[in-house]
């Protein structure tokens, strides 16, 4: 189910959100979290009830490992537990990329799988490996069975995250007067959840689309339309993902539960370890504190500390889809962060607007990897970028002149210019002010449902 | 503290529904696609943005004796062409991008709720094969149990991209629709016939290199829906006349070019055991000839009645003579020997 669909805003949420407290005022502790982890597993199987046993079967199976290492430190155990759910993302997700490397290399003719990636696979094996791992180390409490399943399920992380840690979430669970209505947190919720459904369908949909459809025709694009493509796709990405991610905390909220933050205005980083600090801020977290951390982190020769940052985004790619250029993405964003190190250490300054050009031109780069059809499609747009001789300023059909370059003025101001959602948020108080802006973009919001998009990340 | 907390929720929610039901009242009349036609503020109906609703509601208006069903190819089509043979009720059906499971749909209910007469299918290729490209219509199935209820309409208003619609009406320069009284719609008409021709033509080749590449494969899943589309008809005695759509020669290099010719002979073939139809989908001098075009997959309106001479037999009408071949169980592996022999 999407959050901007008209079954979650008018049914499913208000449905869920009052049932439970409800559960709750009756002192029914255990029914209403019962329900929550029924509703989030309903939430999930929306589209396809197929992988329900999927996601059931793999939280047994991560709860009684977890359980088991958190009694008795096996290692053969902890490898058995990461190795089955590398094995289970590892067959949905890049089953296929294997056989097709396997058959170009071997030039064998072995038939694709063309399994679907189950919804959110990728999210829930990150946090149960962390949860495996940190059992292992004696970090992980005594949870009971109920409060693991909905650190897992809890909807509105369920499916693009923020990846939550069962260390910041479980235990919110298990506070009491987080079971009752509390109608500050319900007020700001609404409002967190109202600035990111605008985030995401006001501005980063109508760039995604934008984008998409020169880049179907990438081959195609002159210089200035390879311009509009590749920023519009920069752009959309952060409000398409952090609106996401604002969504999330703003629902958290009002069930009383602190959601991390997954953005920082990303954008305004000069540099790619910066950016990295800022953008998709649990994923990094994971990767920093379960690989990169895992290799030796900084602890080593500065050289071995580079490798590591490079293998952390190796994995950081591979991770984000089984593709070459995913792994050429990780590859290249890692090169962009050692640099950053190394001038760091360097004491090298750079001009406060070039370093942020360069910056920015870097994420453009990046992202025509990350989105290109292919690795000629990539080439042919990053290359067009500067292709003097292909431009012109007619006949622009990958391009709307004037609504495209306002959304993307409209979006680079935000991005750049503006207080992010979280800073807004902080300000927040329960006047005709705020009313005035919530409703505004609400309904604004409420018209585009029509042309609802997936987000971005569901198939990662 | 807590009233304002409160106060600021319930605000915000009334509030924001009472814009919203306001915002669905201006579609209403608005009503871009045509559906209720209640007010006329001058703006065109266009009802390519919700093609088979308005196709289901003018349906239920029209109470046609005869349909003609079919993709895009189909839609260009004039139901007049066929009306002075039939001297009845003519409803074009042909919706754009359609697939067999809808016009299954559309023909069942058709049946069972009109007394239909004829029923004319102009057959697509791409349409039977196995691995579709999803064509994001607004077919729903449920509409031909429960009908156009109050609660599909809010939906339909709902849905309809009104910015869309109204950045194309704002910059239409047309007054009346290109093709009257044919299926050709606004919108389309300003994306296909309003681009240049020679870009319309790339346009149409591209599209169709990348559908025969990547999604024309065999298989049995839709011509199961085109059998029992036959047998429908046979169950409720109408006169079917089944043709395959007659695309410009430049679609079968294509297909010779991507490898699927032995799709395109199965395809023949399985039609035959099937039912007897026309086949104009072959090298002959109206394929041949880019005039009679739109692009590469369309043939304009104006020779549409070719289709309709042959296919109602009609002498009177000068017709080329190697435009059309009648295929039946019987001739068609020497049919398609024939073909394969004068491909070569």
């Amino acid at each position: 189910m999407l959050f901007n669909s008209y079954e979650f805003l008018l049914l499913f949420l208000p449905i869920t959100f009052f049932v439970y407290f409800y559960l709750n005022s009756k002192k029914q502790i255990t029914l209403s979290k019962i329900f929550l982890i029924s509703a989030s597993l309903f939430f999930y199987s929306w589209w396809n009830v197929i992988y329900l046993p999927l996601i059931l079967g793999s939280m047994f199976f991560n709860f009684y490992v977890g359980q088991f290492l958190g009694k008795k430190n096996s290692k053969k155990m902890l490898t058995f537990g990461i190795v089955g759910n590398v094995a289970l993302l590892g067959y949905f997700k890049y089953t296929d990329f294997f056989i097709e490397n396997f058959n170009w290399a071997l030039n064998k003719d072995v038939e694709l799988f063309h399994l679907a990636l189950p919804l959110a696979i990728s999210y829930f094996t990150f946090q149960q490996i962390a949860f495996l791992v940190d059992s292992y180390r004696g970090e992980t409490k005594e949870y009971n069975f109920l409060n693991y399943a909905l650190f897992i399920t809890f909807f509105p992380q369920l499916l693009m995250g923020p990846i939550m840690h069962h260390k910041e979430i479980i235990p919110q669970f298990q506070t009491k007067w987080k079971s009752f209505i509390k109608w500050e947190n319900v007020a700001l919720g609404l409002f967190i959840f109202a600035i990111g459904l605008s985030k995401k369908t006001l501005i980063g949909d109508p760039l995604t689309d934008y984008a998409q459809y020169a880049f179907d025709n990438a081959q195609k694009l002159s210089m200035v339309e390879a311009w509009y493509a590749s920023v519009s796709y920069v752009l959309s990405y952060y409000f398409d993902l952090s609106g996401y991610a604002d969504m999330a905390i703003g629902i958290g909220k009002m069930f009383n539960i602190n959601i991390p933050k997954n953005f920082n205005s990303p954008y305004k980083a000069r540099n790619f370890a910066d950016y990295w600090k800022r953008w998709h801020i649990t994923l990094s977290r994971f990767l920093s504190d379960y690989v990169y951390k895992s290799l030796g982190g900084n602890k080593s020769l500065v050289w071995v500390m580079y490798l590591n940052i490079m293998i952390t985004f190796f994995v950081s790619g591979f991770w984000h889809g089984a593709g070459w250029n995913f792994v050429v993405w990780g590859l290249l964003n890692g090169i962009f962060v050692v640099m950053a190190h190394m001038m760091k250490k360097a004491n090298l300054q750079m001009n406060y607007y070039l370093a942020w050009f360069l910056m920015f031109f870097g994420l453009i780069i990046t992202r025509i990897l990350f989105v290109a059809n292919d690795f000629g499609d990539a080439l042919y747009v990053t290359t067009t970028l500067f292709d003097i001789s292909n431009l012109r300023f007619n006949d622009l059909f990958y391009v709307d002149l004037y609504l495209q370059s306002f959304y993307i003025v409209l979006a680079l101001f935000l991005a750049l210019g503006c207080k992010n959602s979280m800073e807004i948020s902080e300000n927040f108080k329960p006047n005709f002010k705020y009313i005035f802006y919530t409703i505004i973009l609400l309904t604004a919001s409420l018209f585009t449902f029509s042309d609802a998009k997936e987000f971005l990340y569901f198939q990662f | 503290m807590k009233k304002k907390y409160k106060l600021y929720i319930v605000l915000s929610i009334v509030f924001t529904f009472i814009l919203f039901i306001l915002g669905i009242g201006v579609r209403y009349i608005i009503d871009p696609v045509g559906i209720n036609s209640k007010f006329d503020l001058g703006l065109y109906k266009d009802v390519a943005l919700g093609y088979r609703t308005q196709k289901f509601v003018e349906l239920n208006e029209v109470k046609p004796n005869t349909i003609m069903l079919g993709g895009s190819r189909v839609h260009y089509l004039s139901p007049q062409d066929i009306q002075k043979y039939t001297n009845d009720k003519v409803y074009n059906l042909g919706l754009n991008y359609s697939t067999l499971e809808e016009q299954y749909y559309f023909l069942k209910y058709s049946l069972e709720h009109f007394p239909i007469k004829n029923v004319i299918i102009g057959l697509n290729l791409y349409t039977f094969s196995e691995v579709l490209e999803d064509n994001n219509s607004d077919f729903d199935k449920d509409l031909f149990e429960s009908g156009f209820t109050p609660f599909k309409q809010f939906k339909h208003y709902l849905e309809i991209p009104l910015f869309k619609y109204l950045k194309y009406v704002y910059y239409n320069t047309f007054t009346e629709p290109f093709y009257k009284d044919g299926a050709i719609t606004h919108y389309h008409q300003q994306i296909v016939l309003n681009t240049q021709e020679d870009r319309r033509w790339e346009n149409s080749i591209e599209g169709y290199r990348e559908k025969y590449t990547d999604y024309l494969e065999w298989g049995e899943t839709n011509l199961e829906y085109f059998k029992k589309m036959v047998k429908l008809c046979e169950e409720y005695q109408v006169n079917l006349k089944v043709f395959t759509t007659a695309i410009h020669t430049s679609q079968l290099s294509l297909l010779e070019e991507v490898d699927k010719m032995d799709v395109y002979y199965k395809w023949k073939e399985e039609i035959a055991k099937i039912t007897p139809y026309w086949d104009f989908m072959y090298p002959n001098s109206v394929t041949k000839n880019q005039k009679y075009y739109v692009d590469s997959s369309h043939l304009k309106q104006e020779y549409g009645y070719l289709y309709f001479a042959k296919l109602f037999e009609d002498k009177k009408t000068n017709t080329p003579k190697d435009f059309g071949v009648l295929v039946t169980k019987d001739n068609v592996n020497g049919y398609l020997k024939s073909l394969k022999k004068n491909k070569n």
